[in-house]
This record gives C-alpha cells, structure tokens and sequence, in this order.
C-alpha cells in the first residue's frame, strides 16, 4: 500500500530517488574537493574520512527510511487532522506505531548506493582490521542510533501542543548533518560539546575511529550512560505528551 | 495670416498630443499605484500569515546556520593544519567571510519548499479562484515568495550578525562601496534569477501531478553548484567548466567574488550580463509554460 501510495507519482517519485543519490554522492565530492586542496583534515586522511562519509550516510539512510518522517512530519500532520486517535486504538505501542508506521521507499531505494559506496570502500581504501573493532563499530552505530531515535522523540513530542511542528524536523536533520565531518575539527568548548553535551560524533566520528582502531573506552562508557538517560528522558517526555494529548481531547 | 492659421493647428495639436500623453502618463502612474497597492496588500497578508509560522521558519533558518559554522569550523582546521597563510587563493579571513556571506545568502535563497505553494495553488484547484481576481497570478506569487525571503532574510541576518561580531577579527568588509552596493544587486538578481527557476518547476503541475521531484533535484544540485558550501574555484578545472555552463553560481559564488573584490570590472560587466541574459531566458520561458499551461487549465474547466 506504502508503494501504491509512494509510486503514484511516478516521474516525481524516480527523480526524487536520483536527487537522494546525488546528495550523496555530492558529500563525497565535497571531501575530495577539501582533499584536492589539502592532504588531510583534522588528522584524517581522505581514505579515512571516506569511511567516516559512508557511516554518516549509513546512519542517514537508516533513519531517513524508517523513524525520521514518521516522527517530524507525519505525527504531527496525524495530530492535525485528529487521526491520532484512531492510531491510539490499534493494539500496538503508539510510539513504535508512530516512529514505524510508513517505511520510505524513496530512501529505501536510494540507500542501495550506500551499499555501492561500501564495497568501494572495501575494494579501493580498507585496510586490515580485526573482527573486534567491526563488532564495536557496530555496536557504536546502535547507540548512534539511539540517541538520535531518542532526541528526535523529545522533539517530535512537541507536536502535541503545537499545531505545526515541521520546522523542528528540518532543524533536526540539519543538525545531524553536523555528523558528517569529523569532531576532531571542532577545538575547545566547541569539541567539548560535541563529544559530551550533544554527543554528535556518535553519529560517525566514533564509531568510523573504532573501526580505524582507535578506542576510547572511557568515553564509550560516558557515552552508554548518556545514551540510557537520553532514553529514559524521551519516554518521559512521550508518555506526558501522551497524557496531554488525552486530557486535550477528552 | 496663413502661417498664423498654421501655427494655430500645430499648437493645437501639440495641446492634443500633450494632453494624450499627459492622459496616458497619468493612467500608467494610476495603474502601477493600483498594482503595488494590490501587491503591497498581498505581501502584507502573507507577512502577517508567515508570521503565524516564525518558529518554524526560525527553525529552518537556525539549522542552516548551524550547518554553516560547522563548515567553518573545518576552514579553520584546515588552516591551522596546513600553517599557511593561502589555501587556493583564499586568506583565512577570506575564506570565513565567503562561508558567512554564503550562508547569509542562503536564508534568503536556500528556502526548503520552494515552490510548493504554486504547485498545490494550480493541482488542488486554488488557481481558478485567483484567476478571476483583478490580478495577475505570477505577481501574486511572487510577492508572497519575495515576502517570505525577506522574513527569512530577516531572521538569518540576525542569527549571522551574532557570529559575525563573535569572528569580528576574521570577518573583512567588503572590497569598496561600490563592490557593496554590486554585491548587493547581484544577490537580489540572484534571488529573482532563483524564483524563476523554481517558478518554472513548479507550473509544471499544469502536465504533472507532482513536482517536488524535479524541484528537490535542483536543490540538491544547487546545494554544491551556487557554491555556498566551498568556493568554486577550489573545484578541479572540469567541475568549474560545468559550473560555469550552470545559473546557479550567480545566486552565491559570485555576489561574493564581488563582495571579495576577487573580480575584475570587466568579470562583473560579463557576469552581470550573463545573470541578466539568465532571468530574460527563464521570464521567456515561465511566460510561455505559463500561457499554454494556463489553456490546459482551461480547456479542463470547459
């Protein structure tokens, strides 16, 4: 149904498909535009960051195609039109109904480039690395996810007191695109906050370090509490809105 | 007593001809008083309606701007690796001001759904309602997209001014008046130049269901090729063979090579030129997508 309903508009539905492709393929072309005029970044060779590139995209493509829209923009257009309810009676947790309930086909279809740019990556720049710090950039990526699941839910909650909350969906993913380059780049207060207020680097930068082999176990730990907290706090902030929503209703 | 009578005809004619023309010129004035009244009236409803939306333009606007200072952020690490003075041409001085003016430009350029407004007037039928109103709907849209940049404009100045006194020591003022004053004009251009293409991709919808496809292609081509990510001459020699064939560096890349004073005056004249044949090219072709779009329309209607 989510197909018929995507693909009725064909022409649009192929085109809107090839521009998710190139808006990838144009970060690539932005960090070899940045490498054509310096040898590296941050202390990031460009084979590095190309890994660095395609766990950001990864981790975009992941949410775009699941959790992401269902959250910024059709929660809020269900409240609008006071579907909600009838989302409220089906026998499924509301919030993973809400977060799940349409999977982007369009992302769906162009993340297939990702995989694209994986094998590159594995045929032109990987070198040797061990099993354990595959199975820790793995782990690191969930958390990743996590913590932006989480964050988008406390924001997504705010639809339910605001009748428009579109903006804060645009503002979400402007914000993860932060994620794309390294953290390293940021010095000071800035660095700071992107590794321990607003974990950014978790998106990328992490997990592709890990991968590369370098660890940071401490901040791994920092960064389970924070993840685990983010968490329990966005549930909090669902189920009040959730409260809310009933009261306003009833 | 003949060259009396002659002289009478002429000066009579001269009063008809001054009084044509004073009748004509009045009519005109009349006409374009009545068209900004309407237009103004326009631009000051959709004011007051975009205001009603401030958080999530602020919103929209916000985000960018912290996509921009990220992009800064890598200049800055990338100059203080390399340790040198110039990279590609730029000073890191430079270089910070173009990432500030570029992201400046783009709160009044780079708005999200563009376009979406006409696409939904002429497919949910809105259109017929406009068209028997006693004004012409591309003005009509233009006023309300030109208001809604002057909000975000408005908004993104303010956010930039805060991060332009924090930089203050790495922001330079622009290369002369005159270089300010052209800079200023080819932004504007470059917004009009913008609305066109936009405005072409969106009366589509006279043949098409949807066009955001067609639409977010040209964001996302947009988003390298103005050049409000990385300057273009940093780009190999064939990316900026192609970039030079496309509209799209005359909305960012090159207001600041004027800004920079990065430009000779025979570049601006060439540049100017070239942005002006571009909006003359896409006003001709919206007028004539417009004109058969609008039979379509019609011939639905009979």
């Amino acid at each position: 149904m989510n197909l018929q309903n995507q693909m009725a508009y064909r022409p649009s539905f192929f085109l809107a498909v090839l521009g998710k492709a190139t808006r990838m393929l144009i970060l690539i072309l932005l960090f070899r535009v940045i490498y054509f005029n310096t040898p590296l970044l941050a202390g990031w060779e460009y084979k590095d960051v190309f890994l660095l590139a395609i766990t950001y995209l990864t981790v975009e493509s992941t949410i775009l195609t699941t959790f992401h829209r269902n959250l910024s923009y059709y929660l809020p257009d269900l409240l609008k039109k006071g579907d909600f309810d009838f989302l409220l009676t089906k026998p499924l947790n509301p919030l993973f109904y809400s977060s799940f309930r349409i999977i982007d086909l369009m992302d769906l279809t162009s993340s297939s480039l990702v995989i694209f740019l994986w094998y590159y990556y594995f045929t032109h720049y990987a070198s040797a690395f061990s099993f354990l710090s595959f199975i820790l950039y793995l782990i690191l990526l969930g958390f990743g996810l996590i913590f932006l699941f989480s964050l988008l839910v406390i924001f997504a909650s705010s639809a339910f007191w605001t009748i428009n909350a579109t903006g804060l969906g645009r503002f979400f993913e402007d914000i993860i695109r932060t994620g794309r380059f390294p953290t390293d780049v940021f010095k000071g207060a800035f660095s700071f906050l992107f590794l321990y207020v607003f974990p950014i680097a978790t998106i990328a930068t992490v997990p592709s370090k890990a991968f590369l082999g370098t660890t940071n176990w401490p901040y791994y730990v920092y960064l389970v509490v924070f993840t685990f907290i983010l968490t329990l706090i966005s549930k909090k902030v669902w189920n009040y809105a959730l409260k809310h929503y009933s009261s306003a209703s009833s | 007593m003949d060259i009396d009578f002659k002289l009478g005809i002429f000066r009579s004619a001269l009063d008809r001809y001054y009084y044509f023309f004073a009748f004509v010129f009045e009519y005109l004035y009349e006409l374009f008083r009545n068209l900004m009244k309407k237009y103004l009236a326009v631009a000051k409803a959709t004011w007051q309606e975009y205001l009603t939306y401030r958080t999530n333009l602020f919103l929209e606007v916000i985000g960018g701007f912290v996509a921009q200072l990220v992009i800064i952020a890598v200049w800055f690490s990338i100059f203080r690796d390399l340790k040198t003075e110039i990279v590609a041409g730029y000073s890191l001085p430079e270089m910070i001001t173009y990432l500030l003016g570029a992201g400046i430009i783009n709160s009044f350029i780079l708005i999200a759904s563009q376009g979406d407004e006409i696409n939904d007037d002429i497919n949910r039928g809105k259109l017929s309602g406009f068209l028997v109103k006693p004004l012409s709907v591309p003005f009509y849209w233009l006023s309300r997209d030109l208001c809604r940049r002057a909000l975000t404009f408005i908004l993104g100045m303010g956010e930039y001014l805060v991060i332009i006194l924090i930089l203050s020591n790495y922001f330079i003022p622009p290369f002369s008046l005159a270089n300010f004053f052209m800079f200023c004009l080819a932004v504007l251009l470059g917004g009009i130049l913008h609305f066109f293409l936009f405005y072409i991709f969106s009366i589509i919808a006279f043949w098409m269901d949807q066009t955001w496809g067609p639409r977010f292609v040209i964001r996302v081509i947009m988003s390298i090729a103005t050049g409000s990510l990385i300057p273009l001459s940093l780009f190999p020699a064939n990316w900026q063979l192609v970039f030079n064939l496309l509209p799209f560096k005359f909305m960012a890349y090159f207001p600041l090579q004027i800004y920079l004073g990065k430009v000779s005056v025979s570049e601006i004249i060439l540049g100017f030129s070239a942005l002006l044949v571009w909006i003359s090219a896409l006003i001709g072709i919206s007028v004539w997508i417009w004109e058969k779009g609008l039979k379509k329309y019609s011939a639905y209607g009979n």
